[in-house]
């Protein structure tokens, strides 16, 4: 008997280090050309659950699967997959152009298909006109789209985007989300971790809410609003709120009002997006023309990046 | 695309990388120019002595030129596997945006791309010196056949010896990840091997540690290597062992990749030890002095100060905080010790101290107090700067909090140890007295010259302190700058309790050895103090002024 292929399965996935437990036994499926929002509080398990999947890190116990390889299988893997870490993972000392080069040739991208997807990508993230400068003079914005270009310039499967639109003005930002609607248009799949829920409302087909190492919650937004219409409210945000409330075991934070010079952090585990520094940085990836089975054949006009947007989106 | 590919094009960015960081440096660039001209002489002599040594060899016996041979070869790889291990170490091993390669590329291609590109980097520079005193060698040797079997030779000691320090590197770094107390101590390890290092340099006894290595070594194909190089000599060298080196060179690289492969995946996939730091105590109030362990007495006596405002101790706390979670990020101002090197190598070796040292320990205490944290007020404060200009009075609480941190930190440390030196030297009584007088004004002090100078020519952006850590340190003018000062005020102090300047001035004044002491520790106090205040009160008007453009 054959096991049926998702994008993502795991199975009683669990990380600890040491004595704390990142990661309590995660059962979670995602399917082959949908998002997948992963949204948690800080320290939830999110980022350590994202590094499980991209191979980077070991379970302590269960399994994952990725693309159908499992993660101990780093190569393959790697193949199938884009990740844009919460930093982006870009060198000071190149051009924007001479990064996705270097990524590109690294992908193995054909230099032609390569500078084809350059550009393209390039124009569409409006960086064209700073390709050529050194990265260190990139504000933050445009390191981002340089990571998310770099991500997705290999057209993988399966997109590991960690809050894609930080630090993104609200054009690119909204690019970005008109990209990853595209690109599960076309097949890939998406697993988008973001404290802006407006962005998980808007393009997750599934939302998963991870809390202290537990999925506490997971259905799709329409689905998770409805479950909590009767007591909480009708937006992701309550439903937020509701499945991440502290624990009773959980000793009670300090007023952040109180007189005292206690390190307590009184915007820890509230649930807004109180701390912008700490896991809030989704990725997204956009590639519509590529074919998520691999077995497409591109075409020079395929190097383009989509053009259109979603109407309703605007 | 081939099994290279990856690697080739890794090594080619990160050259690519270095060239550029250190083009855009130009005090890198003036240091290499420097060091470019020192060991250009030093290449030119090699070349020279190589020359020098093909023809000593043309006329030696061949017994001991085979010996001298075999022993020079496994020296050099020594040599080459200490350098590719300390690159490994703090280099090479631990690349950028680590993440973003390893979910691009496999751990191989990577580690492959780094040996690659420290290969690369330091061949073009070995072989071509390496090739230059060949040359001269074969020419002094007047045996042209010498060439191919020496430059086959160093590339055998660089394809060899640099993976072998990276897997040893390798190996030391996945020891500290997964090992706690490693991990725990790893300040304290890195420090003791630091002074050990210098221990060696000061003492001339790299021999003493390099002789058990050579035992070890010297019957092992290693030393097949002087074979191979000393082939075309005709000096008594194994055609066998120098045919044999060069099969086993290959058997020997395959394995080390091999090594590297497995011991790259277990570093970089690791998840290391997991390290909880103590959690700071919170009682309010002056609690942010008092919770610092190990500075608890420093603390208590800022902390019961009627001098100190609030926000100043606040400053104080902060420093010494700093100062014990990351000491590392202040070891720039540890270069003031090698001032003291010398004469702690003299003592060391006279078995007696002299009139000197204590001075040396006077001056460098100082020179460390003022540098510590009052060098660079407005850079240091980093990405709080613009929060810390908009409390209350930051001119005041900036300047005056990081000149006592300073001095409560370091002050103790001086005036003991040049009272302890002191007695233990020939200096009587009183003038020790004078000196550690002179040792706590000074270092009290030195932080307000510092001030003036720091704001004067502030730093902003962190520098790599270590491979793993940046951190904001004054600039290097101002470390100069300050240098410079410090020395200045401490120079009465210095010649009048110096044994030859001491003496004359005394003999020249026919006044006691003790007046001279004093009055040059009343000169040197005078100075100390109007240089600090005026220092002082520049800095708190440029802080309280100033503006963030």
């Amino acid at each position: 008997m054959t096991r049926e292929t998702y994008a993502i399965e795991t199975r009683a996935l669990t990380k600890r280090f040491g004595s704390d437990v990142a990661v309590d036994g995660l059962d979670l499926v995602v399917e082959y050309g949908t998002v997948y929002g992963f949204l948690g509080p800080n320290g939830a398990g999110k980022t350590t659950t994202m590094r499980i999947l991209t191979s980077l890190t070991r379970p302590t116990d269960g399994d994952a699967w990725v693309d159908g390889a499992p993660v101990s299988d780093r190569d393959a893997v790697r193949a199938s997959i884009g990740y844009l870490p919460e930093e982006p993972p870009v060198f000071d000392e190149l051009t924007g152009r001479e990064q996705l080069e270097y990524f590109g040739r690294l992908r193995d991208i054909p230099s032609d298909a390569l500078d084809r997807r350059i550009s393209a990508w390039l124009d569409r993230f409006d960086l064209a006109d700073d390709a050529d400068k050194r990265i260190e003079d990139y504000s933050k914005g445009m390191r981002q789209k340089v990571g998310l270009i770099q991500a997705l310039l290999h057209r993988p499967d399966v997109l590991f985007l960690d809050e894609p639109t930080s630090g993104l003005d609200p054009r690119a930002a909204r690019t970005v989300l008109d990209v990853i609607a595209e690109l599960t248009d076309d097949g890939h799949t998406v697993f988008l971790s973001t404290h802006i829920l407006s962005v998980v409302e808007e393009l997750a087909d599934v939302v998963g809410v991870l809390y202290e190492g537990d999925l506490v919650t997971e259905g799709s937004p329409a689905d998770l609003t409805a479950r909590m219409e009767a007591e909480a409210g009708t937006t992701l945000e309550d439903v937020f709120l509701a499945v991440t409330a502290e624990r009773p075991s959980t000793s009670s934070s300090p007023s952040p009002d109180h007189d005292s010079e206690s390190d307590s952090n009184p915007d820890s585990d509230s649930g807004h997006d109180s701390n912008p520094d700490s896991d809030s940085n989704p990725d997204s990836d956009s590639d519509p023309n590529s074919d998520p089975t691999g077995g497409q054949t591109s075409s020079a006009d395929d190097e383009s990046p989509p053009s259109h947007t979603r109407d309703d989106e605007r | 695309m081939t099994w290279t590919t990856r690697p080739r094009a890794i090594a080619r960015t990160e050259l690519r990388r270095r060239w550029r960081t250190m083009k855009d440096n130009p005090a890198q660039l003036v240091a290499l120019a420097f060091a470019a001209v020192v060991f250009a002489s030093f290449f030119a002599a090699g070349i020279a002595g190589a020359y020098v040594a093909g023809g000593f060899v043309a006329g030696s016996e061949s017994e001991p030129v085979i010996e001298w041979i075999r022993t020079a070869s496994v020296y050099g790889w020594i040599g080459v596997v200490a350098f590719g291990g300390y690159r490994a170490y703090a280099v090479a091993l631990r690349p950028d945006n680590l993440d973003g390669l390893l979910t691009t590329v496999s751990h191989r291609d990577l580690v492959a791309g780094l040996v690659l590109t420290e290969l690369a980097l330091w061949s073009a520079l070995l072989l071509t010196v390496g090739s230059a005193a060949t040359v001269a060698f074969a020419v002094g040797a007047g045996s042209a056949l010498t060439v191919p079997f020496v430059l086959l030779t160093l590339c055998l000691v660089l394809v060899t010896g640099l993976p072998t320090g990276f897997v040893l590197a390798l190996g030391v770094r996945n020891a500290g990840v997964r090992s706690v107390l490693l991990s725990r101590l790893r300040t304290l390890f890195l420090v003791l091997f630091g002074i050990g290092y210098f221990a060696l340099i000061v003492t001339n006894a790299f021999a003493s540690v390099l002789e058990p290595i050579y035992r070890l070594l010297a019957p092992t194909p290693v030393a097949w290597l002087g074979d191979l190089a000393a082939l075309g000599l005709g000096v008594g060298a194994s055609p066998l062992r120098a045919v044999g080196v060069v099969a086993l060179a290959g058997a020997f690289v395959a394995g080390a990749v091999a090594a590297l492969f497995r011991l790259s995946a277990w570093l970089w996939y690791a998840d290391g030890v997991h390290v909880t730091h103590e959690r700071g105590r919170s009682t309010g109030g002056l609690s942010r002095v008092a919770g610092l362990r190990g500075f608890d007495g420093l603390s208590a006596v800022a902390g019961r100060s009627r001098v100190l405002s609030r926000p100043v101790l606040g400053v104080v706390a902060t420093d010494l905080k700093r100062a014990r979670r990351s000491p590392i990020s202040l070891s720039f101002a540890l270069y003031p010790l090698i001032v003291l090197a010398g004469p702690s190598v003299n003592a060391i070796r006279a078995g007696e101290i002299g009139t000197g040292l204590p001075l040396w320990v006077l001056v460098s205490g100082a020179w460390i107090a003022g540098s510590l944290f009052a060098l660079n007020v407005l850079g240091q404060e980093g990405a709080a700067l613009p929060v810390t200009l908009l409390s209350a009075a930051p001119g005041r609480s900036l300047v005056v909090g990081h000149v006592v941190s300073g001095g409560l930190l370091v002050a103790p440390v001086t005036v003991v140890a040049t009272v302890v030196t002191g007695l233990l030297s020939p200096h009587s009584v009183p003038v020790v007295a004078s000196l550690g007088v002179s040792a706590l004004v000074l270092a009290g002090a030195s932080g307000a010259i510092a001030t003036g100078i720091g704001v004067a020519f502030p730093r902003f952006e962190a520098v790599s302190v270590s491979r793993s850590t940046k951190a904001i340190v004054p600039s290097v003018f101002a470390f100069a700058v300050y240098s410079v000062a410090v020395s200045g005020v401490a120079l009465p102090t210095v010649i009048a309790h110096s044994g030859i300047a001491g003496h004359a001035l005394a003999s020249f004044l026919g006044v006691d050895r003790l007046a001279i002491g004093i009055a040059g520790t009343v000169t040197s106090a005078v100075f100390a103090c109007g240089a600090g205040a005026v220092s002082m009160a520049i800095a708190r008007r440029s802080v309280g002024g100033y503006r963030i453009d």
